[in-house]
């Protein structure tokens, strides 16, 4: 049965609030004269539809009663619930998985694409009042299917709570459907939803494409004319380039028909040069944020501003700009010493002019916000932030707080005041036999030795790691308060579109600034193994965890200033050149990242100072007891000469092709439990001033493109199996050193010292 | 107020923005072999990961949040 649709004028009925205790709940009812066809008289199949997370399933319990069935869709490990309605058993719900488009690019939109195709009589949208633009995208792909459905706006509580007031008359009328208002976790609005179930209506809105897509569609949609869906949503499926249709199309569709679908699809591919999806989406996006603009008004603090190009907000870009320049400067020793006081000074002003700024006006977060993500000032703001974090972990907490740490708590208290309880200790069993000092002398080593628990994993632990990570964790945590992450990912996605890597392949990079274990496992959303391997790899070989970059970061604010810009341009060369690589071995579509981005907050000190404690919980309970396991097996490897052995062999690549002091060997050997363990290793060589700039960067370049941890190398044998595993530290170990040589060669070439 | 840890164990991703629930969270613990109670939840759907409220900071979080609600 083919189904049309057509815009004509439309007239809204607004019936007032249902029974008493929903009073939120409110429909606009568009009649269907209105609208380009009228709903099924009749419902057998209705299927909830919405993003992740929108409430779907509360919707889906309060429309049915207690018997539902919950199976895997043929064929695949998703699960979806079906339900016989509780106003009528004769109609069958269904609640599809969470999608972000109907063009799948997922397990989970696949199969919400394939109960969509098999035909449903109306369908539910759910959407999250508070994104409501996102929601839109998937209302748009609704329209286009020729379904008749109705628009439930979910959360309105959280959406009224951010100062957010939806026009649901307009929209409503902008749509050709009716639009519902609820609170499902309340019952809210429950019972209008059912009533408008009745006058579910097929949406006139529909979103223009650049013309050649729009030519291939008018050239294909009456091909794909006659089925339960809408001609030109099967159109853009195959426009672009959904694979997962094939089958479909194989049985429904005419051979001929098919070769002229295929070419209107190469056509398309080749005059948009491949990106036939990605300017679907961005078109879809633009029409969303659009109607969503139309009938959003905002209250309160979070407003956002249209305008930004106020004087204020231009003086406060202008004021952290020359605040960081200043600071740079005098970072490379451009400023004269005479000077450079009252400058550093004048700049930190600037800073913080910018800063309480932006803590004080929603205008300006708002500004800051929409900088951040957009082209031009996102990579400005990136490394404004990425510059402050390094000054307020590197600079400041390596600086002062191990300094304080290592020295005075630890240096001048704790040690000494062991050593003394220790040799006390054996004082006291007087004089000993030959074995008896044998073991005296290997106690004493086992905990303030060259190889002590004391002397090194509880230095280590506290002295040196513990003050760097709590100023990086409080930093993540700003960043993670502030509404900055998602922005990070957006910028951070457009650097992987020019590698030409999956837009997927974002996220576990960003989450692997976290932990690149828990990151290897995200790398399950990609698509193909080829695809999930990549990313793997990509994680282990260049994204150091929150912890080693702390840990290198502190390093950083004592060596020169080009020592950090040459070691981010080494590893993001690196990280760029493999994928760029591999993203040629590895063709295929690329799908899109889609993310909510909220708007810029104010860093809540309670939430700041809440994480950043659960973090540090977290490192001491499971860093500090692998530092002593790391730390024994040295002792172990030291007393039995091992290590000397495994120094020895590490010889020719550690001091011939690195050119570093044999101990160095030691750093690498303890980076394989943690990496921030083997970058504290190198952190207290250069503190004891084994080695020189060149060589701490040369070490940090080579730890960071180092073979993954213990528990990351787990990880990758449970997702890929031993033998990818065993593969990929294979790879890294060699070119780990191969770049760290070459990192050496370079530097000593330009004459660095 | 974006409480990190909410009152009902309801988790708000800092990344994606999704409201999860503690035991959705700690959903990744059945599938990583080393991490079990790691002390760190992630997110189901981004994986951003967070960590685990413990009696420390639910104790701190029922204690500042409740000291701002009063205000």
């Amino acid at each position: 049965m083919a189904r049309s649709g057509g815009a004509s004028s439309s007239s809204g009925v607004e019936i007032p609030a249902c029974g008493p205790g929903q009073h939120r709940g409110r429909l606009h009812v568009v009649t269907p004269s209105s609208t380009g066809r009228a709903a099924q008289p009749q419902i057998r199949r209705l299927a909830l539809v919405g993003n992740p997370n929108v409430g779907k399933s509360v919707i889906f319990g309060a429309l049915t009663g207690t018997y539902t069935t919950v199976s895997n869709y043929p064929g695949t490990t998703v699960e979806v619930a079906r339900a016989a309605a509780r106003a009528d058993a004769a109609v069958e719900v269904i609640d599809t998985p969470g999608v972000n488009s109907l063009t799948p690019n997922s397990e989970d939109e696949r199969v919400t694409r394939d109960i969509l195709l098999t035909g449903v009589d109306c369908v539910v949208q759910v959407a999250d009042a508070k994104n409501l633009s996102r929601a839109l995208v998937v209302t748009l792909q609704l329209a286009e299917a020729g379904l008749p459905f109705v628009l439930v706006l979910n959360m309105m509580d959280e959406a009224a709570d951010r100062g957010m007031h939806i026009d649901t008359v307009a929209l409503a009328l902008a749509l050709g459907v009716p639009v519902v208002e609820t609170i499902a976790i309340r019952g809210h609005g429950l019972g209008m939803l059912q009533q408008a179930l009745s006058r579910a209506a097929v949406s006139h809105q529909r979103a223009r494409y650049p013309a050649a897509i729009e030519r291939a569609l008018l050239r294909i949609e009456r091909l794909l004319a006659g089925f339960d869906v809408g001609p030109r949503w099967l159109a853009m499926l195959c426009l672009c380039g959904d694979d997962t249709l094939r089958p479909w199309l194989a049985q429904h569709v005419p051979a001929p028909a098919l070769a002229t679908i295929e070419d209107a699809h190469r056509d398309v591919q080749a005059q948009l040069h491949g990106h036939a999806s990605y300017q679907v989406s961005r078109a879809r996006v633009r029409v969303a944020e659009e109607l969503a603009r139309g009938v959003t008004s905002y209250s309160g603090t979070d407003a956002p501003v249209a305008a930004l190009h106020t004087r204020r907000q231009a003086a406060v870009a202008l004021g952290a700009l020359l605040g960081c320049l200043c600071l740079l400067a005098g970072d490379f020793g451009l400023i004269p010493d005479a000077a450079s006081g009252w400058l550093r000074v004048a700049a930190w002003l600037g800073v913080g002019f910018a800063g309480v700024s932006a803590y004080r006006s929603a205008e300006m977060r708002a500004a800051l916000g929409r900088w951040a993500a957009q082209r031009r000032t996102g990579v400005g703001v990136l490394l404004v932030v990425l510059y402050l974090v390094y000054r307020f972990v590197g600079v400041f907490a390596a600086g002062t707080g191990v300094t304080f740490l290592e020295h005075t708590v630890f240096g001048g208290y704790i040690n000494p005041a062991v050593t003394g309880v220790i040799d006390r200790g054996i004082a006291a069993f007087g004089q000993l036999s030959p074995w008896g000092a044998t073991v005296a002398h290997g106690v004493r080593n086992l905990f303030v030795g060259p190889y002590g628990l004391v002397t090194v994993a509880l230095t280590y632990a506290f002295a040196i790691i513990l003050p760097i990570v709590t100023a990086f964790f409080i930093a993540f945590s700003l960043l993670e308060d502030s509404g900055y992450l998602p922005r990070l990912a957006v910028i951070v996605n457009r650097v992987f579109r020019g590698m030409g890597l999956n837009g997927k392949a974002v996220l576990p990079m960003i989450l692997g600034l976290g932990c690149d274990t828990m990151a290897t496992l995200t790398a399950r959303i990609m698509e193909t193994r080829k695809e999930r391997v990549l990313v793997t790899l990509l994680l282990a070989l260049g994204v150091p965890c929150s912890a080693q970059l702390g840990v290198i970061l502190g390093l950083f604010g004592a060596l020169p200033l080009w020592a950090p810009l040459v070691w981010i341009s080494v590893v993001l060369g690196v990280l760029f050149a493999v994928g760029f690589l591999a993203a040629r071995l590895l063709p295929g579509e690329r799908s899109d990242l889609i993310l909510e981005v909220p708007p810029i907050r104010r860093p809540q000190l309670g939430n700041v100072l809440i994480k950043t404690l659960g973090r540090l919980e977290w490192y001491l309970k499971e860093a500090v007891p692998i530092f002593v396991l790391g730390t024994l097996v040295l002792f172990v490897l030291d007393a039995t000469g091992v290590l000397a052995r495994i120094v020895a062999a590490g010889e020719p690549a550690v001091v011939g092709l690195l050119q570093l002091p044999p101990r160095a060997a030691e750093a690498f050997l303890i980076g394989f439990f943690r990496r921030d363990y083997g970058s504290a290793g190198i952190y207290a060589l250069f503190q004891q001033g084994a080695l020189t700039p060149v060589q701490a960067v040369v070490a940090l370049v080579t730890i960071t493109l180092f073979v993954p941890c213990v528990a990351n190398f787990f990880i990758i044998v449970k997702e890929h199996g031993w033998r990818t595993a065993v593969a990929m530290s294979a790879f890294i170990f060699p070119f780990a050193f191969a770049v760290g040589g070459a990192v050496n060669l370079g530097l000593r070439a330009v004459g660095l010292p | 107020m974006n409480a990190p840890y909410q009152t009902e164990g309801e988790i708000l991703c800092p990344l994606c923005g999704t409201r999860y629930s503690e035991a959705e969270g700690r959903a990744c613990h059945l599938e990583c072999p080393l991490h079990d109670h790691c002390g760190r939840l992630s997110c189901p759907y981004c994986a951003h990961e967070m960590p685990a409220p413990t009696a420390l900071t639910r104790w701190l979080s029922r204690r500042w949040f409740s000291k701002k609600r009063e205000h």
